[in-house]
């Protein structure tokens, strides 16, 4: 199995896409939070980036972003490519399990977005050595894998759903489910106050949705003092993620090549 | 014995489309076997349902005993597909140690250097396969085949995109295999090919078994004879044997003959006080009976290994 995650690594870093979205959001990223007179005003007119705390949530927000983007590209076309091109077949007709085939696409997937987003996380530290708060920065590292999981949930489903879909339906889907997480937290919320007849159908259905929204939001209290974390939420991202890998398993084992 | 390869009633359908009904094929250890067939007549896919990329929708398919693709058999058998694709920031090298190490083998860099040898690339072992040629990738999924010394090989077009030195030396690679006792199920568009190093020849029309011809022990089916004194009643022994005579001048063409059963028709010419000045045999090449059976007769011959 690492045999082929190694592989799908190598040729997930060969994608000149991804050093293009990397670099503009770099770049992006740098000139917003490493810069001392960077703007970013909220709906009441107040600049994010005056405050530390303000720097960490829209940091986090543009890591989780332009990374969840970048794991979108980078996963999408993973399974299709070797289906389509038939490298596949090599790899099928070898004792290999299925399970291991679809675990080296997932392992493979996940690890190159946690790269990328490693990169992409290099803006905040900067931005907290330029505010002169590198005793943050273990609070950052605290905080990091929420944004890890968060990618790899997004990388998972997307591999999910190209193992059925084309590579482009796939990152569609993939994104439509990124926002829909973005803001799950909220639509949760809704969905509980509503009292519409449909109401149970829409707590359902935001089941499916990853839980990316709560899940950064959870970890952006570690930048706040005082407060404590509900690690429920992240247990339930990683059973969302849990489950999808398991499905990407299913779907693989059951695809005829 | 245990058949190296054996299907019953294997069927395949592809949505509407039927790529495979009704297959009985028996392939024994150590025979080659040549699948024959137009595109589209189901050799690739009777292929890759014994190797377990495809499930039958009807039918069974057994490889070296067990059901196709079985996880207990991958590892003894080698497959050279129709139109590979290899990675192509590999190395030919690098190529064969991805495939070395998904088969759990533990073959030298010196070994798999020899595998690129047999195939002609042991002079670009380190070059990337994103520069191969058709030709050469051909070469390389040939060499990833015979990874670990399978006991069963499926080459699918192997010859595909070679020149003819390559052609020639795919053959003879074909041949060495046999006499190691490879089991090698080959399918390809180049009758010459098949000809020469398959022991059997099974041809596929539309997904259907339309004729098998069994290259070992097929000899004459047509003789051309120069004859004196050729008596009507010989002209009717021989049709008696079941044979097609037909007579002009000194001139007696004879069709259907058996294997081995040409002394038997010289005796007889003989006896009956004939003169037989020539009696050549001629060969019906596999390529006319090809073009017949594909033309739309259908032979069945009986298959059993």
């Amino acid at each position: 199995m690492m045999t082929l995650a190694a592989n799908v690594i190598r040729e997930n870093l060969r994608n000149r896409v991804l050093y293009l979205l990397a670099g503009i959001g770099l770049l992006l990223m740098f000139a917003m939070l490493a810069g001392q007179g960077g703007r970013l005003s909220t709906q009441d007119g107040e600049n994010l980036l005056e405050t530390l705390d303000g720097v960490m949530r829209a940091g986090f927000a543009l890591v989780g972003a332009i990374g969840s983007l970048v794991t979108v590209v980078l996963t999408m076309n993973t399974v299709p490519r070797e289906y389509e091109r038939q490298t596949i077949h090599l790899v099928l007709v070898r004792p290999v399990h299925r399970w291991e085939v679809a675990g080296a696409f997932l392992l493979g997937n996940i690890l190159s977005a946690w790269l990328f987003l490693a990169i992409m996380a290099t803006p905040l530290f900067a931005a907290l050595s330029v505010r002169s708060a590198l005793h943050l920065v273990p609070v950052l590292l605290k905080a990091l894998p929420a944004l890890a999981l968060n990618v790899a949930l997004i990388a998972a489903l997307v591999t999910l759903l190209s193992s059925r879909v084309p590579g482009a339906a796939a990152a569609f889907l993939g994104l439509l489910l990124y926002l829909l997480g973005a803001f799950s937290g909220e639509l949760q919320g809704l969905a509980l106050a509503s009292k519409s007849a449909w109401a149970p159908v829409g707590r359902i259905l935001l089941g499916l949705v990853p839980p990316t929204g709560t899940v950064s939001g959870e970890a952006l209290k570690l930048f706040t003092e005082g407060m404590t974390l509900d690690w429920r939420i992240f247990v339930t991202g990683l059973i969302y993620l849990w489950v999808v890998v398991g499905l990407t398993v299913v779907s693989i084992d059951r695809k005829e090549a | 014995m245990t058949c190296a390869i054996e299907t019953i009633k294997l069927t395949h359908r592809y949505a509407r489309l039927e790529a495979l009904k009704d297959l009985d094929l028996s392939v024994a250890p150590g025979e080659c076997v040549g699948l024959l067939g137009s595109n589209g007549a189901g050799k690739s896919t009777t292929m890759k349902i014994l190797l377990g990329l495809l499930r039958p929708t009807e039918g069974r398919a057994a490889v070296l005993g067990h059901p196709a693709g079985h996880q207990s058999i991958r590892g003894r058998v080698g497959y050279s597909p129709e139109t590979p694709h290899f990675y192509p920031f590999l190395t030919a090298l690098e190529t064969l140690d991805f495939f070395r190490r998904l088969s759990g083998l533990t073959a030298s860099a010196a070994e798999m250097e020899g595998t690129l040898a047999a195939v002609g690339l042991a002079a670009v072992a380190h070059v990337r396969v994103g520069g191969f040629s058709k030709g050469m990738v051909q070469r390389l999924a040939v060499a990833q085949a015979l990874l670990g010394n399978p006991d069963l090989l499926f080459l699918d077009e192997p010859s595909s995109g070679l020149d003819p030195a390559g052609r020639v030396e795919m053959r003879s690679l074909i041949r060495r295999l046999k006499a190691r006792g490879t089991t090698i199920l080959l399918s390809t568009h180049i009758i010459g090919d098949v000809e020469e190093v398959a022991d059997r020849v099974v041809m596929l029309k539309a997904g259907r078994l339309v004729d098998v011809c069994d290259l070992q022990t097929r000899s004459a089916l047509g003789v051309t004879a120069r004859v004196d004194g050729l008596r009507p009643e010989t002209l009717e022994a021989l049709r008696a044997m079941g044979l097609h005579a037909s007579v002009e001048g000194e001139t007696l063409q004879l069709a259907g003959l058996e294997p081995g059963q040409e002394p038997a028709v010289v005796a007889r010419l003989v006896g009956d006080g004939a003169r037989v000045f020539s009696f050549t045999p001629m060969r019906v090449s596999l390529e006319q009976r090809f073009l017949r059976v594909m033309g739309g007769g259908a032979d069945h011959d009986d298959i059993g290994c």
